[in-house]
């Protein structure tokens, strides 16, 4: 520290620095007082949420659609060779028409959402969903098998239990 | 009867508050006087380097986001891509470069509001951090809007972009630039003014220019010694050549001057993005790669001015679709065995003043 007692004016030297520092601190708390009166930045997060963006990396999903009540994965296995991860594992049976998917599995603990599976798919088969809460105390539930990623929502979210504990202690 | 005294060792992290991640400094003390101190890395290490071999081009987009700074994500991004352009030999569309310009002034902003806050915290003043983060806060939103992620965007494609600008986000980025110009003044009121802050910075830490230079230390480090070198204007990338702007240079070399100059830097950010948005064509955003492009053989070195200094991509293809070998010069690295030099001399409630001011991120250093 600079702040040596031994200044070029000795005890005065001191008690001057002394001086500017309590004036600097001043100045800084009427700064962050002038700040206390703004709007908050800030929300309360597991009651309050905040909206993602469109285009969010949250968890993938495999939505049904509506008009044939079924997957539009064609299976072309695009997404599992593109995944930097290898987290993807799809397997199907049959051929031509009949061809149907028998596993698509996500391992989530390994995807590192960087939205390639998506951007390659042709058929717009596999998409982001805008939920950001997948934490879980289990490893094993975040493998997310087709019946979970038909559902298109993550298995135990962790937030809701906060939200349960602070409303109830309230 | 003179007094017998003998030097003191002191371990500082690897688990400490104040290294900004896993560093372990080895201190050697004369009662409160530093003699040396010899930084001890590698805690972080992930051998992203190897992991590249192992991936597609594509693929180690979404690698060099998190495996080096990831402060910083969009830099790693724009120096993994423009490597393999210039080796590939891919046209970027002209739209598609100002969005990464403006993407990268963006994050070199939110970069330094990181340092700024954690500076402010590693001097006791607790306010600047909150500060700092909601600021940072708007172009996380920004960068969310248009990329997706917050942190790990993987945003940058081989030849271009991944998606256009969702509509309206030129008028958020225009009103985000007015409104940060507005905070800057306060805080300066806050810290730079200070005195306390100013007796713990001035004249601290000083590294000459010479040693500058000799320990290869970049960006706002070696700016502030004196070294007037940016990337940007040595050897522009993107659409650098085109817009105005300044690059700050100090010449005391000491924590003060590093902190001036990063704060010079971020209004010169805001300026770069101001003329960008106002010069931004309309048109194409991608050329057309395929997704598994393979890069003919050959070697390339890309260099790039990241919020920390000089990062630079080495690149060797054998002309497969994965890379050969690639050799990542980190900024940080550099500018953290600068550090020495400015430590020995100064007192040991210096240190944290010291490591502060060269701003590292310890996943760019260990790699």
């Amino acid at each position: 520290m600079s702040l040596s007692p031994a200044g070029p004016n000795g005890r005065k030297g001191y008690l001057e620095q002394a001086w500017t520092a309590a004036i600097g601190l001043v100045t800084g708390l009427r700064a962050t007082l002038r700040t206390m009166f703004e709007p908050k930045a800030t929300v309360i997060y597991p009651l309050q949420k905040v909206d993602v963006s469109p285009r969010w990396h949250g968890l993938l999903a495999l939505p049904i659609d509506p008009e044939t009540d079924n997957d539009k994965c064609i299976i072309c296995f695009q997404c599992e060779r593109v995944c930097p991860d290898r987290c993807i594992h799809i397997e199907a049976t049959g051929k031509g028409k009949d061809r149907v998917l028998t596993r698509f599995d996500i391992e989530m603990d390994k995807c590192c959402y960087c939205g390639l599976c998506v951007e390659v798919c042709p058929t717009e088969a596999i998409v982001f969903i805008p939920h950001y809460e997948a934490s879980t105390y289990n490893r094993a539930t975040l493998l997310y098998t087709l019946d979970d990623l038909h559902r298109a929502a993550p298995k135990e979210p962790i937030a809701t239990g906060v939200v349960k504990v602070r409303g109830g202690g309230r | 009867m003179a007094l017998r005294t003998e030097e003191l060792i002191l371990n500082m992290g690897p688990q400490h508050p104040s290294t900004h991640g896993v560093l372990r400094l080895i201190v050697t003390l004369d009662g409160e006087n530093i003699v040396d101190a010899q930084p001890d890395i590698g805690y972080l290490h992930s051998s992203v380097e190897k992991m590249m071999e192992a991936r597609t081009y594509l693929q180690n987009i979404a690698l060099v986001d998190r495996g080096m700074d990831y402060l910083a994500a969009m830099a790693n991004e724009e120096v993994w891509v423009l490597a393999v352009e210039r080796l590939a030999k891919i046209e970027v569309p002209e739209r598609a470069k100002y969005i990464r310009t403006i993407m990268l002034e963006l994050q070199r902003i939110s970069s330094h509001l990181i340092w700024w806050g954690t500076f402010g915290i590693d001097l006791g003043a607790f306010t600047a951090f909150l500060w700092a983060m909601r600021e940072r806060e708007r172009i996380m939103d920004l960068f969310e809007a248009s990329t997706g992620g917050r942190l790990h965007h993987v945003y940058f494609r081989l030849g271009g972009v991944n998606e256009d600008l969702p509509p309206g986000w030129t008028e958020r980025c225009a009103a985000f630039c007015d409104d940060f110009l507005s905070r800057l003044p306060e805080y300066d009121e806050l810290i730079t003014g200070n005195p306390i802050f100013q007796a713990r910075t001035k004249g601290v830490g000083v590294l000459p220019l010479a040693s500058a230079v000799a320990m290869g230390a970049s960006g706002p480090v070696a700016r502030a010694s004196g070294l007037a070198y940016d990337v940007r204007k040595a050897h522009p990338y993107e659409v650098y050549d085109r817009v105005a702007f300044d690059v700050p240079v100090r010449t005391a070399g000491d924590c003060f001057a590093r902190y001036e100059v990063r704060m010079e830097e971020m209004r010169q950010s805001v300026r770069i993005i101001r003329q960008c948005l106002q010069a931004m064509p309309e048109g194409e955003i991608r050329s057309k790669v395929q997704v598994n492009v393979k890069v003919p053989k050959g070697e390339v070195y890309a260099r790039t001015e990241s919020p920390r200094g000089d990062l630079g991509i080495y690149l060797v293809s054998d002309g497969s679709d994965r890379p050969y070998r690639v050799k990542i010069r980190a900024p940080a690295f550099s500018n953290l065995y600068a550090l020495t030099e400015m430590m020995k001399g100064w007192k040991v409630a210096d240190v944290i003043a010291i490591l502060g001011s060269i701003d590292i991120v310890l996943s760019d250093v260990d790699r």
